[in-house]
């Protein structure tokens, strides 16, 4: 039957979600069974969910859901009962239903084209039992169960305000874990439906659902109005009352005492016949439809009296499982999301609120505002709870998948689930759903292989799929790992030149990790041939986009013979965002945290240097790779203004930042030098935010970073939704809107064409190798007048200027007084072939003072010329020998570029430092972000790191005697803070040498006296990755010492 | 039937619109700019938690943009999910997000018959009447009444 009553619409959409929560649970307690063995819990759960479903269905009027529910109801009693096994058949063919009614409920209204034919045939004969030939039910059903009210039955029944059954009898249905109702039973709501269901009376109309239990005598009395009735139904108090078309107030729910009393109060029931079933099963194929209570005639193949026993076991089981249900059902209640949205906003509202009172009272820090202040988060926090949704429900579609695979592919598969109840937003759940599922299929399909080639190379026949969801830096990671062949990155290297998604050039450059990740990129597939079940004509690249979209990212890792793991992390919610706030012009904007790779410190004055046009583009080196560079106020259309050296605003009028009408950089080598404090004063400290869009990454270059904040995104009005540069606008916690950015947007509204930047790349290979030609800032100096030295900038801590009145001898070893130090001196004359030093006609000559080297020695220059940014073509063949990296030409003189590690004899291995020994760094940050990032500058350069969230922790760690080389702080902390954290060590004698430094984004000069004043060794300004590095060598080098 | 409208200038032109879809007036000046967003669009407000999109009213009227003075004020409208009762059977709408309106100084309150308004005078500038929904005579003035909906899709 299609016949749906469109006006009970949120009644059956009600059934419907309901129906599919219960099948969610059927298929995954039978999967459960499958492998586990039969348990009766487990059995009881799923024949009272597809009993639920059963009796809505009949309800409700759908009959073809009813009859394979019907039927699915019976095999799993018998099985719960012991009489039948559950077998693959049984299993197959009850899991085929599920999928049947997952379609049937999915389109309602077309419920009857689902075939259900074939299933139920296997269904009635597994019902039947082996012996048997498929019986024809229906005929035995007909005559073994009682006829419920016929319609001629009605006027039998006295009119009258008696019972219509028995006390024995409803307590039988209360027993089967139905509800009794008193009701006020409003019969023009219900007359519509009872013609149209050709009910002759509201009696057989009524029982046609459920069990009618008593009347007050005005049912079927066409002049009243309302008649009041007391109702047995399988319905929960809101379906129930949906489906009465009564309020839930005016419902009162019986319990079995009320019912007693109710019989108490009433003569004596009418001798009823034995009626009753209540036609929530339909007639026809009605065998065991209620199978602990009908008759054990309709149940082929049971003894009446172990049916009997059985039964009533069986009652009690459902009995408590029907009580379990709902004392869960307390525990949850479906909430409109707007309600939700509002409570959202009025927390927000709250904290404004709270804000101007905190202004009215002065700002006073009153410890009752505190406490204000911590109900309202945790208020906010609480209410974005709710959006938030168990990945389970992703997770748990798996094992079936990979069960039906598995069974397609003949491979052997067990399916390993963790992390289920890590939450994520309800729309994040409902995008991943399918690009999960491919890579799954991925997986199963083309990772693990056949059982018997496993067994060959030594493996289990079973492949192991694992997926793991778990929470790391505020993000949440999805892990999808199989045991499989793993990937052959060679192997994707060259499909990847063929189908011509990847240069060669490209791929000659190209790590391991890189090479895998090919597969992503749109035009490339793995298999060979598209098979059914992972060629859908969905591409890895579909993948990948379709997490981005939700602002996560994927990254493949593959071991060959061991296995692939492809790591997803996501944002917990759409509705929060992780956002640095960064300001350009003085306007501040939010950047979500998921695009940002990291960020790179880059100085105003050497802006000109560091940034090379390039087309349209303009490009920053960042490791030797090309990162276009974006500037946010250019995107904005923001009128460009420069900090003068008076402090005030200027418009600046070069058109880009490669514009060398700039300030220019200083070219004199000490002042190359000065303190941080004056640097900040001149040239601008500027940032380059690394953003990742998709497989490419552009910098946007910012004025200043501040904080990481958690925001809550609002989405724009249709006046602004246009702009594609914004992802959303957000209030800030002072109450500030400020906008969140859209890093996607901003390449491509700054049209951002990363193919013409492989263009650049290929020029720069044909020219020499890229990372020769990163521009570094080389300190010229003589020794004889007519030799001109280069040595990397970086490379020395210090230039000092002295006298040669002043050196003193020491054996062989010349030594001259810097402060309070002897420091020797280094003649490059003597290591390697060039003319001795000549100085000047006052004797004054210039100490370099090395760093990177443990070195004590300081090399001796007669004269500084220049330090230039310059991209140096070191021709290596020309001088070999130890100490001299080669020769280039610079301002058209030969110059000889000196290699300090040979002139120092030192290794350049086991990172910066000389000792070879792994130095431990104790890193205290709160931010994850940050933490990770300082975490891996250091990894890379030899440093082992142990982390702490705070000052208290990392006190704890040092108290408790475990050791470290030095300490590196963030300032701003919860807990303990980095000032705190210093002054403690410092004040403890155990730590008296050990280095401590901040790292921090306060650069005020106060918290740089507070810093100093705290005992921080060094105090750095987040973040540059090379000064950090030289700081920390710094730090844990020796002090340099006469020999 | 008697309606009532909020009174506002732009330079010198003097406009109403129907109070019944105005929800506050506001002198908040704490605008968030939007970059690359149309010259008519002056900002976001944080009003008690809600943005509030902030648009220059004078730009569709034909004037120039306007400069924020002592006397500047905002007319936060009604979202057409907020408008009462009363308002919906006036058929008075406003628009789904919130919005306000940045005016140069507000007016009185004025209370006119239905059958008062009449026609945008035919002189009007066409891109200009068609945000209007008519004119009421005022005193010795002439009151623009503003077709919200209308204006909004400037």
């Amino acid at each position: 039957m299609s016949e749906i009553e469109f006006e009970d619409a949120e009644l059956i959409n009600g059934f419907r979600e309901e129906s599919l929560e219960h099948i969610e649970v059927v298929e995954s307690k039978l999967l459960d069974l499958e492998s586990g063995g039969v348990n009766s819990d487990d059995i009881n759960e799923i024949f009272r969910s597809i009993h639920t479903i059963k009796g809505g269905s009949g309800f409700l009027g759908f009959e073809a859901v009813k009859e394979i529910s019907h039927w699915m109801e019976s095999l799993l009693d018998l099985i719960r009962n012991g009489k039948a096994e559950l077998s693959d058949e049984a299993a197959d063919v009850l899991l085929r239903g599920t999928d049947l009614l997952k379609a049937m409920l999915n389109d309602l209204a077309n419920q009857d084209q689902v075939p259900i034919q074939a299933e139920l045939e296997i269904l009635s004969r597994l019902v039947s039992g082996e012996a048997a030939a498929p019986p024809a039910p229906q005929p035995e059903a007909g005559a073994a169960e009682p006829e419920p009210a016929e319609p001629e039955a009605a006027p039998e029944q006295p009119v009258g305000a008696v019972p219509l059954i028995d006390k024995d009898e409803l307590d039988k249905y209360i027993a089967k874990g139905f509800n009794v109702y008193r009701i006020p039973f409003v019969k023009k709501d219900h007359d519509g439906k009872r013609k149209k269901k050709d009910f002759q009376t509201f009696r057989d109309y009524l029982n046609s659902f459920g069990c009618l239990a008593w009347e007050d005598g005005a049912l079927e009395d066409a002049d009243t109005a309302v008649s009041e009735i007391v109702f047995a139904t399988v319905l929960d108090v809101d379906f129930a009352s949906a489906s009465m078309k009564v309020k839930e107030s005016d419902m009162a729910k019986l319990s079995k005492e009320e019912c007693a009393a109710l019989y108490a109060s009433k003569p004596a029931p009418e001798p009823a016949k034995p009626k009753a079933e209540p036609r929530d099963d339909s007639p026809e194929p009605a065998v065991a439809s209620k199978p602990e209570s009908a008759p054990a005639a309709a149940k082929p193949k049971a003894a009446p009296a172990a049916a009997k026993d059985s039964g009533s076991s069986a009652v009690a089981a459902t009995k408590t499982a029907m009580a379990t249900m709902k004392s869960a059902a307390t525990t949850t209640v479906r909430v409109n999301t707007g309600l939700l949205n509002k409570l959202m906003n009025l927390a927000g509202e709250l904290i404004l609120s709270r804000n101007q009172l905190v202004q009215k009272l002065d700002n006073k820090d009153l410890a009752e505002l505190q406490s204000l202040n911590q109900r309202l988060s945790e208020l906010q926090e609480s209410v974005m709870q709710t959006r938030l949704q168990q990945v389970g429900a992703v997770f748990n579609k798996v094992p079936r998948m990979v069960r039906d695979l598995s069974r397609a592919l003949n491979k052997k598969i067990e399916v390993v689930l963790d992390g289920a109840d890590v939450e994520l937003d309800r729309t994040i759940i409902d995008s991943i759903t399918d690009p999960l599922t491919h890579l799954v299929r991925n997986s199963i399909d083309h990772g693990i292989e056949m059982p018997e080639d496993r067994t060959i190379v030594g493996k289990p026949a079973h492949g192991t799929l694992s997926l793991r969801a778990y929470h790391e830096g505020g993000q949440v990671n999805l892990e999808i790992s199989d045991d499989g062949r793993g990937i052959d990155p060679e192997k994707l290297k060259a499909n990847a030149l063929e189908k011509g998604v990847a240069t060669t050039d490209e791929l000659e450059n190209m790590g391991k990790r890189e090479a895998l990740n090919l597969i992503f990129r749109p035009g490339f597939s793995t298999a060979k041939e598209v098979t059914e079940i992972s060629g859908r004509g969905v591409g890895m690249d579909v993948v990948k986009t379709s997490f981005e979209k939700l602002g996560g990212t994927v990254d493949l890792n593959s071991e060959m013979g061991k296995g692939t793991t492809i790591q997803v992390k996501l944002p917990t919610t759409l509705a929060i965002v992780s956002s640095v706030m960064i300001s350009a012009e003085r306007q501040d904007f939010a950047i979500p945290q998921t695009n940002i790779e990291e960020i790179v410190r880059i100085r105003e004055n050497e802006i000109a240097a560091k940034l090379e046009r390039v087309g349209h583009y303009e490009i920053y080196r960042l490791r030797g790779k090309l990162l276009p560079v974006v500037r946010l106020a250019d995107v904005l259309g923001l009128e460009r203004t420069f900090i003068d050296k008076d402090g005030k605003a200027r418009k600046d009028r070069r058109r880009n930042l490669a514009d060398r009408r700039g300030p220019r950089p200083p070219e004199d080598a000490e002042q190359q030098r000065r303190t941080g404090e004056e640097r900040r004063a001149y040239g601008q400290t500027k940032y380059i935010v690394v953003l990742r869009v998709g497989v490419n990454q552009y910098g946007l270059l910012v004025d200043q970073i501040k904080d990481t904040e958690e925001v809550v995104v609002k989405p724009l009005s249709s006046f602004i939704n246009k702009i594609k540069v914004f992802y959303g606008s957000t209030i800030l916690g002072d109450g500030r809107v400020i906008m969140i950015m859209d890093c996607n947007g901003i390449a491509n509204t700054a049209k951002l064409k990363f193919d013409t930047l492989q263009d650049i790349v290929d020029q720069d290979a044909i020219n020499a190798q890229a990372g020769q030609h990163e521009t570094q800032s080389m300190l010229i100096f003589n020794n004889h007048p007519e030799e001109n030295f280069a040595l990397p900038l970086s490379f020395i801590t210090r230039i000092e200027k002295v006298n040669a009145a002043n050196i003193e001898m020491i054996g062989n070893q010349e030594f001259i007084q810097v402060g309070d130090k002897n420091v020797p001196l280094f003649r490059l004359e003597k290591k390697i072939g060039c003319k001795p030093g000549v100085f000047g006609e006052d004797g004054s000559f210039y100490l370099l003072i090395p760093n990177m080297v443990r070195s004590p020695y300081a090399i001796v220059a007669s004269r500084v010329q220049d330090v230039l940014n310059t991209t140096v073509d070191v021709q290596t063949d020309v001088m070999r020998q130890e100490g001299v990296l080669g020769s280039a030409i610079i301002k058209d003189r030969m110059t000889i570029v000196l290699d300090i590690y040979g002139l120092f004899q030192e290794t350049r291995d086991a990172g910066l430092l000389k000792d070879g020994q792994r130095r431990t760094v104790m890193l205290v940050e709160d931010t994850p972000f940050f933490r990770i990032m300082i975490r891996t500058y250091l990894a890379e350069n030899g440093f082992e790191v142990v982390e702490a969230n705070n000052g208290q922790e990392a006190w704890s760690r040092l108290d408790k005697g475990e050791s470290f080389d030095m300490v590196l702080s963030d300032i701003q902390m919860p807990v303990m803070n980095g000032f705190q954290l210093a002054a403690k060590i410092r004040a403890d004698p155990r730590f008296k040498t050990l280095p401590v430094m901040a790292i921090t984004a306060l650069d005020t000069p106060e918290s740089i006296a507070d810093g100093k004043e705290a005992g921080f060794d060094a105090y750095q300004i987040k973040l540059d990755k090379n000064e950090l590095l030289r700081t920390v060598t710094e730090l844990l080098s020796p002090e340099p010492q006469p020999a | 039937m008697e309606k009532q409208f909020m009174t506002f200038y732009i330079a010198d032109g003097i406009y109403g619109i129907n109070i019944l879809g105005i929800r506050e007036i506001n002198n908040s000046r704490l605008f968030t700019p939007v970059p690359l967003a149309e010259d008519y669009i002056i900002g976001l407000l944080n009003l008690r938690g809600q943005i509030v999109t902030i648009w220059d009213t004078g730009i569709p009227l034909g004037y120039p943009k306007r400069e924020i003075g002592e006397e500047s004020s905002l007319l936060v409208m009604k979202t057409n999910a907020e408008l009462s009762p009363v308002a919906r059977k006036q058929d008075i709408l406003t628009h789904d997000s919130q919005v306000g309106l940045l005016v140069d100084r507000i007016g009185d309150v004025i209370s006119c018959d239905e059958n008062d308004i009449a026609p945008v005078p035919a002189h009007a500038e066409a891109e200009v009447a068609k945000h209007l929904e008519g004119v009421v005579q005022q005193e010795h003035t002439l009151v623009g009444l503003i077709d919200v909906p209308e204006l909004l899709k400037y």
